[in-house]
């Protein structure tokens, strides 16, 4: 008994007045235990998330803080230039460039033994003497293959690195390889399209920051340009042909639509690979000159189309105004002949298309300097052609211009101008008689189709252009142009032979042959031209390497291809309601068919 | 005393509980991160494969190569596109795949003579006697369903391969229930 009552007092005790003072303490050691075992448990957390969780992510094949970097900067190739129907012309692939750690180097004469033994073009001195140079960082080879990559990482040294950039590829080679231009080892673009839209191809930081990104995807920048490679290539395929078969020493092409200005194709010989543009500097022949755009030429009988057509713009005379071509013509030291002199007096139409050059000085004498300057000017002959691209050459023209140029300009000598100016000029006369600008850069809405112009300028009245067309139809039907005829294209144009200047004056041996034609002549849509540097005569050609032996051919062909390509239906049309039928009253019938300019 | 515990206890554990809220939401916003980070890269490697196979599509479509292999295996050789006598040799020709389509669904109508014989039999094992009444039972359906009249009519083995095709089908019926005719 007396122990129960020991026991209560006991309990009474601890239930009594230092009760508080224990609970306190008791919290406070639960308390105190509380915050242990959670120290533990974020300690195990974390332990956890170490081993396991971090240990999971160290599994992915990448390292995280190359990929943060990656994504945060990431490399942005160069835009890409396409044809029109957006085939690509140049574009950028990410390739292997190979750097080298001279501090790591432990064997550099091995080390550049085992180099030169994968880059054969690499000088053993050269890259010993740089891998012993004092530094981090030297660059070995820049934009290495995959094989190459592999059989250096084969090497296995660890002083050997790889930088990956983007390399300009070029998957069409040497067919657009003037327009499209090169770039050099930076990217950045060094001629062609790529020199003057640099700074839309490149990515600068400032405009790659402000670019959509959006899941990934870069909103790279591509360039469609007015050419089409099938075109491309039929010309360049025919051009070859007609250099290789009359020797030519180069050679410069065009397709143009005479309505919008495009430029279709532009090929000029010899061409190059840009993939090593760096080693045609010293070639025979220079390929890296442009001689579509660059080159400028005194173009002969071709200019006759501006002469001719300022000629019946101005005086409006009918087509039977006749021109004493009886004999040649003096003006002050200069005797004006005809290649292929009729010796009599002949029609408008006959002069254009027997190609008199006695018939054309008298038409530019006529004229006066001052109209037929101003016509040319109007055509954008005596300015630079206005085209998206750098090569450009600016037109050689007479200074002081006196009556005696006039003379010789209105048959294509004494101005030099470049092909691209003669297709323009001829084309704005033929179109109609608007003005036309020529381009490269193919807008978004435009697909073969007429565009909607919102100003024009008239060069030459739509009844100058009718006649034209009839009279460049008449040098086919009829004239010096008759090996460009494609039945059922009404392909009209002309020819031109004009002698280059050597030492001493001009050189009959050395020519410029060419021929400018369009079709279809009732309402021409394209016009092409080909124009050969230096051909020489051959037995098929009976010698001759005039423009009719030379390009008129080949245009033909050229055109052939083009109604293939691009689907044109022949129109048949009858011999008598053909559009240079009427002018046939005009022509005298003591004509001679044959070669001539 | 209780009520004091549990008014320390209680933020306590509701900081334990926000701690690992916390945690578990900064652990997956990290993987998913790290999730993201890999998707871009491979949609990045992606866009590169597209890049090259891109470039090279147009180098092997480049007009002068097109030309030059439509020279070499048309021009000049009379041969036409969809003709025969671009065939050199006849045997060399692979012979037509010409699918089994047995009338009935086989699987089916084979798991159901399975159930049937199992019925009787002690085994309730596929047995390789089973299966090959199954098979031969099945055989009966391509002769009464011939195979497609578009078949070429110049593959005079055409039943032949349908029967090895069907051998196969059989084959790969008797790898998934793990069964060879052997056992």
């Amino acid at each position: 008994m007396s122990s129960i009552v020991g026991k209560s007092k006991l309990r009474l005790k601890i239930a009594g007045s230092r009760s508080s003072a224990l609970d306190i303490a008791r919290g406070r050691l639960a308390l105190i235990s509380v915050c242990f075992v959670l120290a533990y448990v974020i300690v195990l957390a974390r332990i956890f998330d170490l081993s396991v969780i971090e240990g999971e992510l160290a599994h992915f094949e990448y390292d995280r803080s190359s990929v943060q970097q990656d994504i945060a900067a990431p490399l942005l190739p160069r835009g890409n230039i396409l044809d029109r129907n957006g085939v690509l012309l140049a574009t950028s692939l990410k390739t292997a460039s190979l750097f080298a750690d001279p501090s790591l180097v432990t064997d550099p004469a091995g080390l550049a033994n085992d180099l030169v033994g994968i880059f054969p073009e690499l000088k053993y001195g050269d890259v010993l003497h740089s891998l012993q140079r004092d530094g981090r960082f030297v660059w070995v080879k820049r934009n290495i293959t995959p094989q190459e990559q592999k059989a250096v990482l084969q090497v296995g040294s660890p002083a050997l690195n790889f930088r990956y950039d983007y390399s300009r590829i070029y998957p069409q080679g040497a067919l657009v390889s003037h327009i499209v231009g090169t770039t050099n080892v930076d990217g950045k673009g060094v001629s062609g399209i790529e020199a003057s839209f640099n700074g839309f191809l490149s990515q600068p930081t400032a405009k790659s920051k402000a670019r959509k990104v959006s899941g990934g995807k870069q909103d790279e920048p591509e360039l469609y340009l007015t050419i089409d490679v099938r075109l491309q290539h039929a010309l360049r395929r025919e051009m070859l042909r007609a250099k290789n078969e009359f020797s030519a020493k180069a050679g410069a092409g065009l397709i143009f639509d005479v309505v919008s200005g495009e430029i279709l194709a532009a090929v000029s010989l010899p061409d190059f690979d840009p993939h090593n543009a760096g080693s045609y500097r010293n070639a025979e022949n220079n390929p890296l000159f442009n001689r579509v755009t660059l080159g400028v030429y005194e173009m002969g009988s071709t200019f006759k189309i501006f002469s001719t057509a300022a000629y019946l713009d101005t005086f409006n005379v009918s087509l039977a105004h006749k021109f004493d071509a009886t004999k040649p013509i003096q003006r002050g030291r200069f005797k004006i002949s005809d290649y292929h002199a009729k010796d009599r007096i002949l029609s408008i139409p006959e002069v254009f298309m027997y190609s008199s050059n006695i018939g054309s000085a008298l038409m530019g004498e006529e004229l006066g300097t001052d109209r037929l300057r101003s016509f040319y000017s109007d055509l954008g002959l005596l300015n630079k052609a206005s085209v998206e691209i750098s090569e450009i050459g600016g037109p050689l023209v007479p200074d002081p211009w006196r009556d005696i140029n006039t003379i010789t300009a209105s048959y294509g000598h004494g101005v030099a101008v470049s092909p691209l100016q003669l297709m323009v000029g001829a084309s704005s006369i033929v179109n109609g008689g608007i003005r036309v600008e020529p381009t490269l850069i193919r807008s978004h809405e435009q697909s073969y189709k007429t565009p909607q112009k919102s100003h024009e300028v008239r060069v030459v009245s739509p009844q100058t252009a009718h006649r034209m067309r009839q009279l460049l139809r008449l040098v086919v039907t009829d004239g010096t142009g008759e090996n460009a005829d494609v039945e059922g294209y009404s392909v009209g144009g002309k020819t031109g032979t004009a002698e280059k200047t050597g030492s001493g004056g001009y050189d009959r041996k050395k020519l410029l042959s060419s021929f400018i034609g369009f079709f279809p002549m009732e309402e021409p849509r394209y016009g092409v031209l080909i124009v050969m540097d230096e051909p020489k005569g051959t037995k098929a050609s009976f010698g001759y390497a005039t423009g009719g032996w030379v390009s008129t051919p080949a245009v033909g062909r050229v055109i052939r291809s083009m109604a293939a390509i691009l689907g044109i239906p022949a129109n048949n049309v009858k011999k008598e309601e053909d559009i240079a039928a009427s002018l046939k009253v005009f022509i005298s019938d003591e004509k001679k068919k044959g070669a001539g300019h | 005393m209780k009520g004091n515990l549990f008014h320390i206890l209680v933020p306590f554990v509701l900081a334990a509980f926000a701690g690992a809220g916390l945690f578990w939401t900064s652990q997956n916003v990290q993987t998913l991160n790290d999730d993201l980070a890999k998707a871009r890269i491979e949609i990045m490697s992606e866009q590169e494969t597209i890049r090259v196979l891109r470039a090279e599509w147009d180098y092997l479509n480049n007009p002068e190569r097109l030309e030059k292999v439509a020279d070499d295996y048309f021009s000049g050789k009379g041969h036409e596109v969809g003709t025969a006598d671009l065939v050199q040799d006849p045997e060399y020709l692979p012979e037509p795949f010409v699918p089994v389509v047995p009338k009935r669904k086989p699987v089916l109508s084979l798991f159901r003579a399975v159930v049937k014989s199992g019925a009787s039999s002690s085994s309730s094992e596929l047995s390789s006697h089973q299966f090959s009444s199954g098979r031969s039972a099945l055989q009966h359906s391509p002769s009464q369903n011939p195979p497609s009249q578009n078949a070429p009519s110049l593959n005079t083995n055409s039943q032949n391969t349908y029967n090895e095709t069907e051998q196969d089908f059989f084959g790969i019926l008797d790898s998934l229930t793990g069964e060879s005719e052997g056992n």
